[in-house]
């Protein structure tokens, strides 16, 4: 990877702190205890129109039915028929340039989830999912008798006895399950493979560990460098392949763990999912047109090595190829279904950047943002003087997929606005909701506004509310069966809530505005919904976060919700994965406890670390406490902070929790709250 | 207490060593050499309220840099901020003459204009890997990010410079 730095930013050595800029600086610093209040020109026009927008914050519903909405082909799927007119087309597309290389967003999808499936004697915590029954991949997995956790350090996944004095019975490198077998169309590549996430699935008495890496295969001294490839500055020291590859082992004896079948599917993983013993893994692969290689146009099309005997490249039919013919970009999202027990493959193509999906019981959904540039006329504050502005109207687009046998497109829809994640979805009694953020230009000013939709089995909108808190935007959504809660933010954090009981009449019943925002929320029980998000507060006339905030919200009269108890975590630079990866909070009901990393920062603006670990939450009574605070740093050492520990994680097995680092693990005792074990890793 | 003489020292001292370093940051960040300005001035005002706070707990470019992304995120957090700065009376001869012959230089460049174009968080995570050498895990240390996600985020920055690259090239010949 070293090589790869050969991207030449050099230019930026031009952009100097210039003496005038230093003398402003210094300037203002030496005047700030005069009570000098300074703000850039534009800022203060920012300030503005934050004070203008609260006069406007009127909703407006439209209770539109919209059985009859026209849809647009634009963004139709075709299969395609014939692989050599297709290649032909994808290298003139690409030749050209003008296929448009897309990428928008680009958001990297999250890893996966559980399998909840497990039977065992023992209590334990689950990897804390979207929808109920179906599982996402993690880096750490307990069936209550092991823990399974991947450390990327090391690029190894452990498996600790999940007792008081937890013993390490297995260590698996990576490259011991990559193993030696390569397909030959790869010969004389290097490959460099890293763990991402697993499954745990139980089958006819029998336990498996399903692993999901990232291979990255290479050209360690490829050809000549070429004139062109110098000129450009990168390239071609380092052609990269990525794949991903999914190991199906069988741990039934942790002791002796055997590879039964592994596949590599071409492309950077988005997503997996477990459901019935099937995975659903979704990559993203770029399509590249290299001048070089422009006649293999094989290389093209998408692929996926089986391994056997050997390891056997195979190329993905073309049958299963959908593309869009008015929006050829150059990137494939594949579909591969991987059945655990049959151990078979099979593939669904789209030409096209997927960032984002979601997945129900019956279909998966891929959603893309569509980005439509143009440009408008406007007014500008001189007189008679107007200027372009450049606006970008976005959509999204979400193409249905059938989860049958085989899974099988269906058929899109496109809304305006984009998502947030894959928590922006949900598929509830056989309709399809979607709440985005879309932003509009309105008298002259580029604002936000919030919509939820309803659609249908057939893709069709059939209720919608536009324009929710107009001058916000969606900071997170939760939809618990037919209510949807969702946070909304600017200044104060509007907590929703919306009714979706009749898909064609969707109505917002209540709201609840407090300081700070949410970005995730957990259902606690049908009266109560846990938020995890930031607390917020003023400078300089801008909202800028302050510490991490976790809020209880009580839902029991859906027009009047209220905040029941809330805790403030720290200062500026207060972090927490979970607050952007679901995964990363563990809920143990037993206990009513919830355990999350943190990184918390001294409440006194300096960014200074005050801790880093794992934070154990109780819910009590309407009420949150903070049990305790577990590290593997060791505090009275000075160089303690200088290099934090990060990726804890937690699971819970009976009354213990487990808490993993990089470096060590410790157990506490969940009824005496002490420390009962600590160790390296 | 801090004299106060000393501490404008310190701070000048700080902008000397890394000032031009935090510009380039918060230009990555906002994409706009005027709003980069402000952002720096900015986090030099941080710094300078809260150095007296600063304990040497970690290392101070550390610290600064941390203080820098914080502000740049801050900043772009609300996305009709920058909506709006574009929009909003921008008088022309201003701009031309903050934007120094040098920036347009760089808008020039097609490798630094590819980057532009990526999304905030790839942007960052090349700045940080490519011109600054930082390994993975300090970037993730800086940001606050999984070292994993940091890969993947590089890995994903570099094929999309390598599509635009290449994209600019065809048209070339």
């Amino acid at each position: 990877m070293k090589n790869d730095r050969e991207f030449d930013l050099s230019g930026l050595d031009e952009i100097k702190v210039t003496e005038e800029l230093k003398r402003r600086t210094l300037y203002k610093c030496k005047n700030l205890n005069k009570g000098g209040i300074f703000m850039g020109k534009r800022m203060a026009a920012a300030v503005m129109t934050l004070v203008v927008s609260i006069f406007a914050l009127t909703y407006v519903f439209s209770y539109l039915r919209q059985n009859k909405e026209t849809k647009e082909v634009a963004y139709e799927l075709t299969q395609v028929e014939n692989k050599k007119e297709f290649i032909s087309m994808l290298n003139k597309k690409l030749k050209e340039g003008s296929g448009g290389l897309k990428f928008f967003g680009g958001r990297l999808g999250e890893e996966k989830a559980q399998d909840s499936t497990k039977t065992t004697s023992r209590e334990h915590s689950n990897t804390n999912v979207q929808v109920e029954g179906i599982d996402e991949a993690d880096i750490i997995k307990t069936d209550g008798q092991y823990i399974y956790v991947i450390n990327f350090e090391r690029n190894e996944i452990n498996v600790y006895t999940a007792e008081e004095k937890p013993k390490k019975v297995l260590s698996l490198k990576a490259e011991e399950i990559l193993g030696s077998k390569e397909a030959k169309e790869f010969k004389g590549y290097k490959r460099q493979i890293s763990l991402q996430d697993m499954f745990l699935y139980k089958n006819d008495g029998k336990d498996y560990l399903v692993v999901m890496s990232n291979v990255n295969r290479y050209k360690e001294n490829p050809q000549q460098t070429s004139l062109k490839d110098r000129v450009i500055g990168i390239m071609p020291i380092y052609y990269g392949e990525d794949t991903t590859l999914i190991s199906v082992c069988d741990v039934t004896d942790i002791q002796k763990p055997n590879v039964v079948k592994q596949f590599e599917i071409a492309g950077y993983k988005l997503s997996a999912r477990l459901k019935d013993g099937k995975v659903y893994l979704v990559t993203n692969k770029g399509v590249y047109y290299r001048i070089m290689e422009s006649n293999k146009s094989d290389s093209l099309l998408p692929y996926y090595i089986e391994y056997g005997e050997e390891a056997i490249k195979k190329e993905i039919d073309v049958s299963n190829i959908r593309y869009n013919k008015q929006d050829i970009q150059p990137n494939y999202t594949i579909i591969a279904a991987v059945d655990l027990n049959k151990n078979t493959i099979s593939n669904q193509v789209v030409l096209g950047y997927f960032e984002n999906m979601y997945m129900s019981h019956e279909s998966l959904y891929l959603v893309k943002t569509a980005v439509n540039y143009k440009e408008i006329k406007q007014d500008s504050n001189k007189q008679g003087e107007s200027i372009a502005v450049a606006v970008y109207d976005e959509e999204t687009v979400i193409y249905k997929f059938d989860l049958g046998e085989k899974v099988e497109y269906k058929k899109f829809v496109s809304v305006k606005g984009r998502i947030i994640n894959q928590f922006s979805m949900d598929e509830y009694e056989g309709y399809f909701r979607i709440a985005t953020t879309e932003s509009i230009n309105q008298n002259n000013k580029f604002t936000t506004t919030n919509n939820v939709y309803v659609i249908d089995k057939n893709m069709n909108v059939v209720g919608k509310i536009n324009n929710i808190a107009p001058d916000e935007r969606i900071y997170s959504t939760r939809f618990v069966g037919d209510k949807l809660y969702m946070v909304t933010f600017k200044q104060v954090d509007p907590l929703f809530v919306i009714d979706l009981k009749n898909p064609r009449e969707p109505k917002i019943l209540g709201l609840l505005k407090i300081p700070g925002y949410s970005t995730y929320l957990h259902p606690y029980d049908e009266n109560t919904i846990i938020g995890f998000g930031m607390d917020t507060g003023e400078f300089e006339g801008r909202v800028v976060n302050k510490g991490m905030k976790v809020a209880i919200f009580d839902v029991t009269d859906l027009n009047h919700p209220k905040q029941k108890d809330s805790i403030e975590i720290g200062g500026k630079g207060t972090f927490s994965e979970s607050l952007y990866n679901h995964k990363a909070l563990v809920e143990y009901k037993k206990y009513d406890l919830y355990a999350f990393d943190l990184y918390e920062t001294r409440d006194d603006d300096s960014y200074n670390i005050k801790f880093t670990g794992i934070c154990l939450m109780q819910i009590k009574n309407d009420k949150l406490d903070i049990k305790a605070k577990i590290t593997h740093n060791k505090v009275d050492s000075i160089d303690a902070y200088r290099e934090p520990l990060y990726g804890y994680r937690a699971v819970f097995v009976d009354n213990l929790m487990f808490v993993i680092s990089t470096r060590a693990i410790s157990v506490i005792n969940l009824d005496t709250m002490k420390e009962v074990y600590s160790g390296n890793i | 207490m801090v004299n106060r003489q000393d501490l404008n020292a310190e701070i000048e001292g700080l902008i000397d060593k890394y000032g031009d370093d935090i510009l380039r940051l918060c230009f990555i960040y906002t994409k706009d050499y005027s709003q980069a300005e402000d952002l720096f001035q900015e986090v030099f005002i941080k710094i300078y309220k809260n150095i007296d706070k600063f304990r040497y707990d970690s290392d101070i470019h550390t610290w600064i840099t941390r203080i820098a992304i914080n502000t740049c995120k801050d900043y772009l957090k609300s996305s009709w901020i920058k909506r709006i700065i574009l929009s909003w009376d921008v008088e022309k001869e201003e701009r031309e003459s903050i934007e120094s012959a040098v920036i347009k230089d760089i808008e020039k460049d097609y490798i630094i204009n590819a980057v532009l174009g990526l999304p905030e968080k790839y942007r960052v995570v090349v700045f940080l890997y490519y011109y600054k050498g930082l390994s993975t895990k300090e970037i993730a240390n800086l940001t606050k990010e999984k070292e994993s996600t940091v890969r993947s985020r590089l890995m994903r920055a570099r094929d999309m410079l390598k599509g635009k690259l290449k994209e600019g090239l065809s048209y070339e010949e």
